[in-house]
């Protein structure tokens, strides 16, 4: 009993005598850079000591040496919140490389979905002391976030030329009429197909080139025969609308940012295909991204409707080098219908009230905002497309892809991307997918498309006030 | 007891809760009321200006709140009774000192819920999944002719909810009151033994009332549980289909933080919810106690 | 009959842990085996366990998320069972009114969703210039009603005459809990351990918060780093899981001893 005792006291005070280490280190790594070595009694972290670590503990400190330390040293630590390690971590990287020793990059990384919502956390809170420099936010949510944060990021309008990206990605990352991010990657929509399949059932690469929606259905008919599903399909997932509605320059909300369904006819059309597609026999029913991502390697697919971001699933299933190709999107019959869309992307947000704000965005501008060098790496190496249009005649965009069949993947999608319809998405693109996911079982069991779609406005118009 | 030596005793008490209660009450009921305060603004983000009530009023307007918070309580209701009857029944199994192998039925019972959510979450998706291995059961055992898609369709996916909130759970559950057993005195169930009474008899008239107090406290716990569910829910089947699995949690998540913020909004339905909560618990505490 | 009774008991207990071990047996399997396969569904054991592990550490820093995670559970688990249990035996021994009502406001305080304390926490620990440091989590951690309420709800139980036995021999009163009370309870404060370790250890979404550097990051956190690739490599992913996990089960394993040694010194 009392030898337990004995034990559980000194615990007691080793864990104390822990705590206060981390505390107490903190502040005594923070004074400079190069002498962490002193009073730190946290192993763990002293093994982990580099410059990046050193910022954030200095202004917990309380203690000015941290920043002098910055400004004598080796370059500015900008902080950057970002998600997905190989491919945003790795430009930011490379862009490091280029911009040289002026700045040091602390990529602090974190799954997305935390990486939004500890924005959102930090923004809301009003604090000024704890922000990062730069976050990386996706360009569906990037109005919401300057709508409601006015004055927390920074515009970079004065330092980079909008005019040199794609237009769409303009809007994007815009807000009021003025723009804020720097853009980043493209989510450039593209069919992607299995050549040998569509052959088998009497295709070939020119008839997938101007494929009209109807058309694509019916290829799914012919490759049912030949015992191959047409697409995957997720009654609980309308991602693919948004490819749909933006080819045909429409959107899930109006201009003003009214909810524009129910006199919308691309996205009744899209709700034609995807109940098409719920009643057939010719797609593979998948649940999540598992399964998605199964159907595509395991050969169950013949076609993928995706962003270009898509491609690094694809090409997992090496057996498959070669049989694949990309084709644009298959067209819609409405107004002002295209092949061309976008899926996904994000770009970059300078921070207005962060300690190092000034730094950041001259860092943004003279790698993201302006180098073409850096694009030709980062697609060159790990398949990484911008969206900045100077760069698309680097030599990295020329090479064909032994993949998919020697094609010229990234000089087609570059080609296209230059023509996406630019919509305006608004604010409130969550809100808008929800509410018709909410009412797209009713939709799917046959209830009446107008009274479903005005049933989702109403809870639209709900949800947004 | 003299007064003065009441007005020490009492002071004794209350110098032993100080402590524990400031704790809480500065990290808890501080950040707690400026929430309150919030959910009296209105607007997105940053952008707030006080309104009154009109979150609350909203509430009755918005079905997906009504949706969710239906969906909620329906989990609450089937799962927690089943759960605590099991996790007690096992409790009570385990505690027979003349168990051979009793060790390992505790450690296997209790591992549920350390395995992490990421991974019991892709093992479920996958037996539940329209090819899994719980439909090619069913369809080797003829019971069903097609595969049923569970995660998708609306009954399934609240009962592949359940199962896993179940399976999940209950092995946390048995440690309560498996450590409750402990504090009651073997001779009462010894007594009950020499008396003539079978197994029910003593679960039921001994067992049970003894436990009172840990079968109150694992039924707010469970309820609290219950109403704050959301990584279950978003990893299984993401509130889908349609909104047939959301519950308030999830929503008040979406509405913070997936959604363009409504803090304020948030915050009242959190109100809501805590208010739900006490009352429920107020039922509970003499459902359990007057019996 | 008897022997039916015996047979019915441990068939009922197999089948509940075959069904409790499955999942975890499949998490173990996992860690052997290439992400596809596991997304397939393979139940057998594989050969890439070497690969899988030499790739999650090298992804993310597992030993030092690992280490931050230890040590940010010991210290809150000592801690918040000290003063919680005070407090616990306290509204039991020492009834009043008002303490009736302290407790009532304390368990309620647990049932307001964390995503709602989130922002005014988050101005709260910055205005104190301590984000990104171990206390953000420690501090709040310590108070915990859930560990009251369990506290005040096993003391119900606790025999009152042992206590006035102490009482009329001279004990003051923080010896007769110290001194008695505490060492009787032992499969309490076993049980406790369990969950306010289980509680430190998993807790995810205010560390993810509060936390502002990868070297300060906790167990968890890493691991969802892991899983967040865009092509989730779910071999690496269940190396980070078990690590995770095992500690637990450990913990469990250690204390379980008390569960079954019932009060020690019990009044007979």
């Amino acid at each position: 009993m009392k030898k337990r005792f004995v034990a559980l006291a000194m615990m007691a005070v080793l864990t104390v005598g822990m705590i206060a280490g981390c505390g107490n280190g903190d502040g005594g790594s923070g004074d400079s850079g190069n002498t962490d070595a002193g009073n730190n009694t946290d192993a763990g972290s002293q093994t982990q000591q580099t410059p990046e670590q050193t910022e954030a503990p200095a202004d917990n400190a309380g203690d000015d040496a941290g920043d002098q330390a910055d400004a004598s040293g080796e370059g500015t630590e900008i902080t950057v919140w970002a998600w997905d390690a190989a491919f945003n971590g790795y430009a930011l990287e490379e862009a490091q490389k280029i911009y040289g020793d002026g700045v040091k990059v602390n990529f602090v990384e974190m799954a997305k979905a935390d990486c939004l919502q500890k924005i959102h956390t930090t923004l809301a809170s009003g604090v000024t002391d704890d922000l990062p420099d730069v976050v990386l936010i996706s360009d569906l949510n990037a109005p919401g976030y300057l709508m409601s944060y006015p004055g927390a990021f920074r515009s970079m309008e004065d330092m980079i030329n909008y005019e040199d990206f794609a237009s769409y990605k303009k809007s994007m990352v815009s807000y009021d009429g003025v723009s804020y991010g720097v853009p980043f990657d493209t989510g450039v929509a593209g069919l992607f197909y299995r050549t040998d399949y569509i052959e088998e059932a009497g295709y070939t690469a020119e008839d997938m080139q101007d494929l009209t929606w109807e058309e694509y259905l019916a290829l799914g008919e012919k490759l049912k025969e030949n015992g191959h599903m047409l697409q995957t399909y997720n009654p609980n997932d309308i991602a693919e609308f948004q490819i749909m509605l933006q080819s045909a320059g429409k959107w899930f909300t109006d201009a003003d940012g009214k909810a524009d369904f129910v006199d919308n006819a691309a996205l009744k059309e899209c709700y034609d295909i995807f109940k098409t597609l719920n009643d057939s026999d010719y797609v593979k029913v998948v649940s999540d991204w598992t399964e998605f991502a199964g159907a595509i390697n395991g050969g169950d697919v013949a076609c993928v409707l995706r962003g270009s971001w898509i491609s690094s699933t694809i090409i997992q299933g090496e057996d498959q080098s070669g049989k694949w190709a990309v084709a644009p999107v298959p067209k819609l019959s409405v107004e002002g219908a295209t092949h061309y869309s976008n899926q996904g992307g994000s770009s970059w947000f300078v921070l207005a009230n962060s300690k190092n704000s000034d730094a950041a965005a001259d860092f943004m501008a003279k790698t993201f905002g302006s180098s073409t060098e850096l694009y030709n790496t980062l697609l060159g190496e790990k398949n990484i497309m911008g969206t900045y249009l100077p760069a698309s005649s680097a030599e990295a965009y020329s090479v064909g892809s032994e993949f998919y069949g020697g094609q010229t993947v990234n000089a087609d999608l570059a080609d296209w991307l230059g023509q996406i319809p630019e919509v305006p998405t608004g604010a409130f693109s969550a809100e808008a997918q929800a509410a018709l996911v909410g009412v797209t079982p009713d939709i799917l069991s046959g209830g009446d498309l107008d009274a479903a779609l005005a049933t989702a406005a109403e809870q639209f118009e709900q949800s947004i006030q | 007891m003299s007064k003065k030596g009441k007005r020490r005793f009492q002071l004794t008490g209350w110098s032993m809760v100080v402590v524990a209660a400031a704790f809480v009450l500065f990290f808890s009921y501080v950040p707690m009321v400026q929430a309150f305060f919030l959910s009296l603004k209105t607007g997105k983000g940053a952008n707030l200006e006080f309104s009154g009530l009109a979150n609350y009023a909203r509430m009755f307007q918005d079905k997906v709140f009504w949706t969710t918070l239906g969906n909620t309580l329906l989990y609450a209701v089937i799962q927690i009774p089943v759960m605590i009857f099991l996790a007690l029944l096992i409790a009570v199994l385990l505690n027979d000192p003349g168990l051979k192998l009793r060790g390992i039925y505790r450690t296997c019972i209790f591992l549920p819920c350390v395995t992490s959510l990421v991974s019991y979450s892709i093992l479920f998706k996958n037996l539940f999944a329209v090819d899994g291995l719980v439909n090619q059961l069913l369809l080797k055992l003829g019971l069903i002719d097609t595969a049923i898609p569970f995660v998708l369709t609306d009954g399934w996916a609240k009962a592949v909810v359940v199962i896993a909130l179940l399976w999940r759970h209950t092995g946390y559950f048995m440690i309560f009151f498996l450590s409750a057993l402990q504090n009651i005195d073997q001779s009462v169930f010894e007594a009950a033994k020499l008396d003539g009474s079978n197994f029910f008899q003593t679960f039921f008239r001994i067992t049970m009332p003894m436990m009172r107090p840990i079968v109150f406290l694992t039924s707010v716990m469970a309820l609290n549980n219950t109403l704050q569910l959301f990584d279950e829910v978003v990893n299984l089947t993401n509130g889908g289909p349609g909104n047939a699995t959301r519950t308030i949690s999830q929503y008040i998540y979406d509405l913070s933080f997936t959604y363009v913020p409504s803090y304020g909004y948030a915050a009242a339905v959190s109100y809501v919810v805590l208010l739900l909560i006490v009352l429920i618990t107020i039922v509970q505490k003499k459902v359990i106690r007057e019996k | 009959m008897k022997i039916v009774r015996n047979v019915c008991k441990n068939l009922f207990l197999i089948l509940v842990s075959f069904i409790s071990v499955f999942p975890f047996y499949w998490m173990i399997v996992g860690m052997t085996n290439e992400s596809k396969d596991i997304t397939m569904g393979k139940l057998t054991f594989g050969n890439a366990f070497f690969t899988n592990v030499t790739n999650a550490f090298e992804k993310a820093d597992l030993w030092h998320a690992f280490f931050n995670s230890a040590q940010l559970a010991i210290v809150i688990t000592f801690f918040s069972l000290l003063i919680c249990s005070v407090a616990g035996y306290a509204f039991v021994v020492f009834p009043s009114r008002g303490k009736e009502i302290l407790f009532m406001v304390l368990v309620a305080s647990m049932m307001v969703p964390f995503a709602t304390k989130l922002i005014p926490m988050f101005r709260m620990f910055s205005s104190m210039k301590l984000l990104n440091t171990f206390w953000a989590i420690i501090l709040p951690a310590i108070g915990a009603p859930f560990l009251i309420f369990f506290f005040r709800q096993n003391t119900e139980s606790f025999p009152k005459e042992t206590i006035e036995a102490a009482r009329v021999d001279g004990c003051s009163e923080y010896q007769i809990f110290a001194r008695i009370y505490a060492p009787m309870m032992k499969s309490t404060y076993a049980a406790a351990g369990i969950f306010a370790f289980m509680a430190s250890w998993n807790n995810y979404m205010w560390p993810l918060i509060a936390l502002q550097s990868n070297s300060k990051f906790t167990l968890p956190l890493a691991v969802a780093n892991l899983a967040a690739d865009f092509n989730p490599d779910y071999g690496m992913i269940m190396v980070g899981i078990v690590m995770s996990t095992i500690p637990t089960v450990i913990v469990f394993f250690c204390l379980q001893k008390a569960f079954v040694e019932g009060m020690v010194g019990s009044v007979k």
